[in-house]
């Protein structure tokens, strides 16, 4: 007759014996993949990702490797704060150019920022609230397709009718 | 000191003519600004992209409370497909909202839009202890939300219940006006589209509407129609007892 107390004792032992083999398993698994997909270069495989659509970046390839955070940050700022919009160093730049064809997004596994980002296990915060594809197709979401007008086409129509600026004044001046 | 004494009374006239020249100069410019209309109010907008928001500018809005239909959501709507709320989401943003006030001892009713006032003295900006919350030269109240860490003080702060936090994570924005869970927000005046030269997407749809109850212009510009408008109309600035100042003025209420 076994004790409850030695029972639990047995448990426990197994268990573990059965969690430590199941790491010693995964971990060679892992290094014999790792191996195998490793090939010269090393442990982890360099990113890939999707060519960029135009002919040349803003700066060389290196420049931006080392300081396109640094760009972005201060872009940022004058935006935010002072309401410059330049794009050459817009982060709608970057993504306009950089977005897969496949995908039409900078993210995913093959995505422009997220590929390198991953493999240089670096945060990528901005696409939490900003947004990781082009606008022209972000305009065909379902989305921004809702509602009776689209904003551009409310620009339009009141930009066709000028004179609905007219009878607002006079009506206004009577009141 | 005979100089002086020797200039007033003529002067005086040169003044008098002198400002009746510039009187006439506004009077023409007026006219011109009316009768192109959206050619010169362009004009009046057009910023380079990299000159910096002036505070020669202060961009305002004046809502005719009697032109603001009951019932009518349209600018509301506008707003919520421009910054990407829909409203069907339980803890969806509200940058804009519709209210409907009633005198209970004459009936009298009124319907207009509330929003962010744009403060000139902003409370909100006051009480962020980060330095999120901060007034444009130009007179637009906005949140940085890359320094924004959700306390929403500002909210308590304002008494126009303008702001909203983002609970829940957020997809396909528009890339014009990114918005993330953790932060707190408000009606941005549409900084996106005033940067490059357009209204608000509030003001462009009740002008769709044809109700055209929400003017978008700069209150500094003695020429604008805003301004005109507020000079010689009657026109309230809601909570003016608070001595904000705000950018956001109602006429008939």
């Amino acid at each position: 007759m076994v004790s409850l107390a030695k029972l639990r004792e047995m448990l426990n032992w197994q268990r573990g014996a059965a969690l430590a083999a199941l790491l010693a398993v995964g971990a060679f698994a892992a290094s014999s993949a790792g191996a195998h997909e490793g090939s010269a270069t090393g442990r982890v495989t360099k990113p890939v990702h999707a060519e960029a659509s135009g002919d040349k970046c803003v700066r060389d390839t290196a420049y931006m490797k080392r300081h396109h955070m640094d760009e972005l940050k201060h872009q940022r700022n004058e935006t935010m704060r002072k309401g410059i919009r330049t794009t050459e160093m817009s982060l709608q730049g970057c993504v306009n150019c950089h977005a897969d064809k496949k995908t039409n997004s900078v993210l995913g596994k093959e995505g422009f920022c997220q590929s390198c980002h991953a493999y240089a296990a670096v945060k990528l915060d901005c696409f939490e609230c900003h947004a990781s594809k082009p606008k022209a197709i972000t305009a065909l979401h379902p989305m921004a397709s809702q509602g009776v007008k689209a904003g551009s086409e409310a620009d339009m129509a009141a930009k066709m009718h000028p004179g609905s600026v007219e009878p607002n004044t006079t009506g206004g001046a009577s009141k | 000191m005979s100089n002086n004494v020797d200039k007033t009374p003529d002067s005086k006239s040169h003044d008098s003519s002198r400002r009746q020249f510039i009187g006439y100069g506004a009077a023409a410019m007026a006219g011109l600004a009316i009768a192109p209309g959206i050619t010169l109010f362009d004009l009046a907008h057009g910023r380079a992209p990299e000159e910096a928001a002036s505070s020669k500018v202060r961009w305002g809005m004046l809502i005719d409370s009697g032109k603001c239909a009951t019932g009518c959501n349209d600018c509301v709507s506008a707003c919520g497909k421009e910054n990407g709320f829909s409203g069907s989401r339980e803890t969806d943003s509200q940058w804009i909202r519709k209210v409907e006030i009633k005198d209970l001892r004459n009936g009298q009713s009124h319907s207009l839009p509330m929003m962010c006032q744009h403060c000139e003295h902003p409370p909100c900006v006051d009480v962020c202890p980060t330095g999120a919350s901060f007034k444009r030269a130009d007179g637009i109240v906005l949140v940085d939300r890359h320094i924004c860490i959700g306390c929403r003080y500002c909210m308590m702060a304002c008494p126009y219940k303008a702001r909203s936090f983002v609970h829940e994570e957020l997809q396909d924005q528009n890339p014009d006006v990114p918005r993330g869970k953790g932060c707190v927000e408000a009606c941005t005046l549409c900084v996106h589209r005033v940067d490059r030269g357009g209204q608000p997407a509030c003001a462009d749809a009740c002008s769709a509407a044809g109700h055209n109850a929400i003017l978008f212009g700069d209150l500094n510009d003695p020429n604008s129609e805003i301004s005109k408008r507020v000079a010689t109309l009657a026109t309230t600035q809601v909570r003016g007892d608070l001595g904000l100042n705000v950018g956001v003025r109602y006429q008939g209420i």
